[in-house]
């Protein structure tokens, strides 16, 4: 399922064939499981010399038509299953049989862990095509991940963007970076996901349900980060990418080298590295000043492979400082309240540069990881893990001091640090048409803090996971099934001002998923999870003025085990010039954890500020998820994609705050047709709608005697400013794929809000104090060496 | 044996890059790393022009300073009718000893903060406010100002301190509209 979009796009490809004769032969056959010679259905079989791509139906089957007398490469990929390549010369129609094997030894075993044995059935799982990683390089995870209908993000400012999925964001998403749960800070608005997304050659969402086998925080769901595979032929491939920002001027580099060399037999290898340096934004009418951004990253990866066993190695390292806009660091309620009734004063001398001063942001994430596997047999394999990784978060607040800016001291306001271990086991076999996959696991942390301050908005924290789970699969004809439980075990230390608290967790997640494959088009699937997480560390220690937007949290120790219920409805319908995806949803909680305006107002010596603490309600999240491409003319594509949302706060009857918009987007595509040496040609516009939010908190605790303005926007809206309008915006793609010599260019242009059009969001942390940014031009180049 | 080398090798990169990694260099135990560079403390004083003996100190105390958990101590400001008091502001930071003048550091750095003294209160209260010190650029700072009281009358006044490096203006009285808010307090007055 998870090709299937990527299938569609291609499959509209008009082709021509290059030579002039002969062109109506017919190549046909069928795709086995050579464990148990049952057919491999919905893998995706391709033509390397053409754009003919298909995917096998049920019964392993597929045909290509219109060959011509030449020799073609047959290329066959499916989840589970090891690649198979194959030359085949056409003269004649032939049908042949491929036998396809399981991927056993497979080289990053981790990631497939995630991504094959852990893969949830019945659920959605949306993937960025290459078309779609291509265009939208140079961009922040987050902002990539927009593309994909249910996915948004909560922004802080241009730079800064955190995954929202369904709704649910922070604590209920997990991101997993190769495999491994990225353990960074998250719990803030202006926490951005600590991930190069130049590491990844595939970024997937697991929307909802069965996300939780992933552990307890992935109730809205999950992000699957997974790198390319490395190479298994002698020599080296590489690639190049550059690109060019109009906006902030930014610039970017990226390249990788894959390796196999000669000496060691068994060995592969891979290093890579990028580098991203913008400006001020600019939106509309004025600069943001402070808004530049740099980022450098490195990985590499190895992996040894004999026989029975493999060993493999990944380590990366990220690197980045993002400038603040300076018109939005505030902290007193009255210079929020002033520049929403006046406007922004910072507009009016902000010029372009790349200057980043305080306030900012500097992030360091470093990940380690080592797996050893070992193969019994064909179908039972044992698995060990182990991983490192350390975050690292300094907070440059524009105050500090006085005496440090007389002396002239630059030092970070706050300083987070948070390391993290990690080890599991994991035992997978086949039994017949049953997979199993059973795993054992501890994970310790430690977060440390540093401050300037006096009040500690966190205490100091260590914790130990431990868990267990177990998924089986079962494929029985038309019929996958799939259920799987986690045990977790949390123990939780805190100290803060010399006080120590204790907390001991057992929780567990499960989830029943069940796909039934009424044609070779059409499929329908169901799935349905209970998962529990403990509170987090902030939502339970939090306290103090929240850095940028003037916020006063509080924390709630006693905030219980929060549980929920997420049930998934989804079809799935696709042929030659039709694909349709819809999911239903309904994420019930029991106690949904979230931050509301208390009632509570605090007078401190920078003036007066309304209190948020951390609460629990029962909570139903219900929504729509939808997807549809239809190729209208030859040459034409048409596809739309939308989501809708509706949060409500059951007991307090009344709607949930910052949930994302309805939105809906239409794009219409012209391929245009292939030569010699250019291929995967493209131009398109797109159109997206973003309604306004007329669902925020209507029912304040706040009493309507305060005349500030801030408090009565609380009591209207739920926040300091009435939801912004809808929006309309447009875009221009435009992409070829060329043929060097002996390399191959990938070439885009994309052009973000083409009108430069004036806006701002609801998700947006910064719309109290300016608008989004104008139109961005962006150039991309790619080179690929073989 | 020669690929169980190999393979040894390989485990001992492994490791040794796992050690190799950056570490945590905080300190478990930050105590002794916190400034408690706060305001904990405005103090207004007023002397009469005409009596310096007549001089009296009113505060605004939050010993928590601004991320404070707690709410505030707030003097009731007393003056005399058809008077004219100098005035002096200090910013206190009581919970560092010896007692931190944090308004020192504001004389520091005068060419980007200034305070903006406000009668919340115009139609009832009868009292005006102006600075009478000035930064290097001839802008009011308001460290020092002078006070008019009228007749018997009530209400507030609103203090604020504004940090405004780069933008504070080079000419005129200040834009109180500009920067970040230092310090923010209201003081109940009465006129006696």
């Amino acid at each position: 399922m998870k090709y299937f979009i990527s299938i569609i796009i291609t499959a509209f490809l008009k082709i021509t064939c290059f030579a002039q004769a002969d062109c109506n032969y017919t190549f046909s056959g069928k795709v086995l499981n050579a464990d148990d010679n049952l057919p491999a259905a919905y893998v995706v079989v391709a033509l390397e010399e053409t754009n003919f791509k298909t995917i096998t139906d049920s019964l392993g089957k597929f045909s290509f038509q219109n060959l011509c007398h030449q020799s073609y490469h047959l290329t066959v990929k499916g989840i589970g299953y090891q690649s198979f390549r194959h030359q085949y010369h056409i003269h004649k129609n032939i049908t042949e049989t491929i036998l396809l094997h399981s991927d056993t030894c497979l080289l990053e075993s981790v990631t497939i862990s995630a991504k094959i044995e852990q893969q949830p059935i019945g659920n959605q799982i949306l993937e960025l095509n290459n078309e779609q990683l291509e265009l939208n390089r140079g961009k922040t995870l987050g902002e990539m991940l927009k593309e994909l209908p249910g996915v948004n993000a909560y922004q802080a400012g241009p730079n800064v963007f955190k995954p929202v999925i369904q709704g649910q964001y922070g604590n209920r998403v997990m991101i997993l970076n190769n495999g491994i749960r990225l353990e960074g800070q998250n719990w803030g608005s202006d926490h951005a996901p600590e991930i190069d997304p130049f590491t990844a050659n595939q970024i997937a969402v697991v929307k909802g349900a069965s996300a939780v086998q992933y552990g307890a925080d992935a109730q809205g769901g999950a992000i699957l980060i997974t790198p390319a595979n490395l190479r298994n032929e002698k020599g080296w491939d590489a690639n190049f990418n550059t690109m060019y920002g109009s906006n902030n001027r930014q610039m970017t580099v990226a390249g990788m080298l894959n390796f196999v060399p000669k000496i060691v037999k068994g060995f592969s290898g891979r290093v890579q590295f990028s580098a991203e340096k913008g400006g001020n934004y600019k939106t509309p009418n004025y600069y943001l000043n402070n808004t530049g951004r740099e980022q450098y990253s490195a990985a590499w990866a190895a992996k040894y492979t004999k026989e029975k066993w493999g060993l493999n190695a990944y380590y990366s390292i990220f690197n980045n400082k993002n400038g603040i806009f300076s018109g939005a660091h505030l902290h007193s309620i009255s210079d929020v309240e002033n520049i929403i009734l006046n406007g922004n004063p910072t507009y009016k001398n902000a010029t372009f540069n790349y200057n980043i001063n305080r306030p900012y942001q500097k992030v360091l994430h470093e990940l380690m990881k080592g797996d050893l596997y070992y193969n019994f047999n064909a179908k039972n394999k044992i698995n060990l893990l182990i991983s490192r990784q350390f975050n690292k978060r300094e907070e440059y607040d524009i105050d500090r001091p006085l005496s440090d800016i007389i002396n002239g001291i630059d030092k970070a306001t706050v300083n987070f640090g948070l390391t993290t271990y990690q080890s599991q086991i994991s035992i997978n076999s086949k039994i017949n048409t049953i997979n199993q996959n059973i795993g054992l696991g501890i994970l310790n942390q430690i977060n440390t803090l540093n401050t300037n301050n006096v009040r500690l908005f966190l205490p100091f924290y260590n914790q130990n996971y431990y868990y267990a789970y177990l998924i089986e699969k079962i494929r029985i004809k038309r019929w996958l099934m799939e259920a799987g439980t986690r045990v977790e075990n949390r123990v939780q230390n805190t100290e803060r001002y010399g006080i120590e608290e204790n907390k001991n967790y057992w929780y567990n997640s499960s989830s029943l998923g069940v796909t039934f494959y009424k044609t070779d088009h059409l499929n329908f699937s169901i799935n349905a999870a209970y998962s529990s997480r403990p509170p987090a560390i902030n939502e339970m220690y939090a306290d103090g003025l929240h850095q940028g937007d003037g916020t006063f949290i509080k924390g709630n120790k006693n905030l219980n085990t929060e549980q929920n219920l997420n049930n998934q409805f989804n079809i799935n319908y696709q042929n030659k010039n039709t694909f349709i995806n819809i999911s239903v949803y309904h994420n019930y909680f029991f106690n949904y954890i979230y931050s509301q305006p208390s009632g509570e107002i605090l007078t401190t010596i920078r003036g007066t500020y309304p209190v948020f603490n951390f609460t629990q309600t029962k909570a139903n999240f219900k929504g729509i998820d939808f997807q549809a491409n239809q190729n209208i003319f030859k040459q034409f594509e048409m596809s739309m994609q939308g989501s809708l949302l509706n949060a409500y706060d059951i007991s307090r009857q009344d709607f949930l705050p910052f949930i994302p918009a309805n939105k809906i987007t239409i794009k219409l595509k012209y391929h245009l047709k292939n030569s010699q040496n250019r291929k995967e040609t493209f131009i398109a516009i797109g159109h997206e709608y973003v309604f306004k939010q007329n669902r925020v908190p209507q029912k304040s605790s706040y009493e309507n005697s305060n005349t500030s303005l801030i408090f009565n926007n609380l009591i209207k809206y739920g926040d300091y400013m009435a939801p912004p309008n809808a929006y309309h915006l447009f875009k221009f793609e435009a992409m070829t794929q060329l043929n060097l010599a002996k390399q191959k260019m990938i070439a885009g242009v994309v052009v973000n809000n083409l009108f430069n059009t004036v806006y701002r969001d609801y998700l947006n942390k910064f719309r109290y104090y300016t608008d989004e940014t104008g139109i961005n031009i962006q150039l991309k180049i790619k080179y690929l060496i073989n | 044996m020669k690929n169980n080398l190999k393979t040894l090798a390989l485990i001992s990169i492994l490791s040794a890059s796992l050690l190799a990694c950056n570490k945590d260099k905080n300190e478990k135990k930050a105590e002794e790393e916190i400034e408690n560079e706060i305001i904990t403390t405005v103090q207004l004083t007023f002397t009469d022009s005409t009596n310096s003996n007549n001089k009296k100190p009113y505060n605004w105390v939050n010993s928590n300073g601004y991320q404070a958990g707690s709410d505030a101590k707030i003097d009731t400001i007393k003056l005399d009718n058809s008077k004219t008091y100098i005035g002096k502001i200090l910013l206190l930071n009581t919970t560092s000893n010896p007692v931190d003048t944090i308004s020192n550091e504001v004389l520091e750095l005068k060419n980007e903060h200034q305070f903006f003294y406000e009668n919340q209160n115009t139609s009832t209260l009868n009292i005006n406010f102006i600075t009478t010190d000035k930064d290097d650029n001839g802008v009011p700072l308001g460290l020092y100002f002078k006070t008019k009281t009228g007749a018997i009358s009530k209400g507030n006044i609103r203090v604020r301190l504004k940090h405004q490096p780069d933008v504070k203006p080079k000419s005129g009285n200040g834009d109180v509209n500009l920067g970040s808010t230092d310090v923010e307090v209201i003081f109940p007055v009465i006129v006696q």
